[in-house]
């Protein structure tokens, strides 16, 4: 630091100003024993890196599940229709199944019957009769 | 009765030469606090007391690269960048709430009972405050703690060009805004120059 006059003058200038905080400074115990307290309580207490770690993870998983919810709904409810569905499909080929011969063979024939009695209702069979 | 923390271990320091060395350096270091916080002396001891937490929980570790000091100083300014930062972002969300902050006063010298050293030590305390911010560091670093602008830049985490830049700048502003002031010419300031720092 140069000793010119303006820089000697600044120079009185700051020790004045420290003069004048040297007595206004507080004392070194109370400030040093105040850290170490809020030390001591910092090292109970969780950090705030780690407050906001858990929070966001926290806020992700309501986050997740609240838009979860709907889209778990919508899904279920597809599953149901798609199971509806498949109950009510029918095949367009389910005619070519149909096997005209299952009545006849699903009684026994009476003795004396023709086999193709079977096919004609009682009713129309009554009616034959009067006739 | 509170059991004394024990320190994180520091570069070279035990617990013990630790707090012998933040004894040491306390009023320097409120000085510089107080400078930190444009001179707001209840600020200055929360930073006081912020840094020293740092120390003691192992936040700011001494790698022993620098002096003591130098290090503690930059913990501090550190420290009291943070508490800043946090007020503006506080002031501007009052902001939005339409609440406004009082202008600063401007300055007068104090009244006819007040000494020359006196109004004196207002106006320079003023013309101080008034400087931007890395210029009132290196000028405190430089005038009130007696540090070389080496040390100044390693506090202020500027390289040396840049500290001496910022060094020259503020002698120039500060005197410009002294020599403003009746009070500055009846001190005698007036009549020299200032040369380049060493």
């Amino acid at each position: 630091m140069n000793q010119d006059s303006p820089d000697r003058k600044l120079a009185q200038l700051f020790e004045r100003q420290r003069d004048e905080d040297r007595r206004t400074a507080p004392f070194f115990t109370p400030v040093q024993s105040a850290a170490a307290s809020s030390a001591r309580r910092a090292r109970g207490r969780p950090s705030a890196v780690r407050l906001a770690l858990a929070a966001s993870v926290v806020g992700a998983a309501i986050l997740g599940i609240q838009r979860g919810i709907p889209y778990a709904r919508d899904r279920a409810n597809e599953s149901v229709a798609t199971a509806e569905a498949m109950i009510s499909w029918q095949s367009p080929t389910d005619w070519l199944l149909v096997n005209y011969a299952d009545p006849a063979l699903a009684s026994v024939t009476v003795t004396g019957a023709a086999w193709s009695d079977a096919l004609i209702s009682p009713a129309k069979a009554t009616s034959n009769l009067e006739l | 009765m509170n059991h004394p923390v024990q320190p994180v271990q520091n570069e070279g320091l035990d617990a013990s030469a630790l707090r012998q060395q933040l004894e040491h350096n306390h009023v320097a270091a409120f000085g510089w606090a107080l400078s930190c916080c444009r001179g707001q002396g209840t600020d200055a001891e929360d930073v006081l007391q912020n840094a020293y937490f740092k120390i003691l929980t192992g936040k700011a570790q001494f790698a022993g690269r620098a002096e003591f000091k130098t290090w503690l100083f930059a913990v501090i300014r550190k420290t009291a960048i943070d508490a800043h930062r946090r007020v503006l972002f506080r002031r501007a969300w009052l902001l939005m709430f339409a609440l406004r902050r009082e202008p600063d006063e401007p300055f007068e010298p104090s009244g006819a009972g007040a000494n020359d050293r006196q109004s004196m030590q207002e106006l320079f305390q003023r013309a101080l405050a008034g400087l931007p911010p890395r210029q009132r560091e290196v000028l405190h670093l430089v005038f009130y703690q007696q540090m070389s602008v080496q040390q100044a830049a390693d506090v202020m985490s500027v390289s040396v060009g840049s500290a001496r830049q910022h060094y020259e700048r503020a002698k120039r502003r500060l005197h410009v805004q002294l020599s403003a002031s009746p009070v500055f010419h009846e001190s005698g300031l007036a009549r020299s120059k200032t040369r380049p720092a060493v």
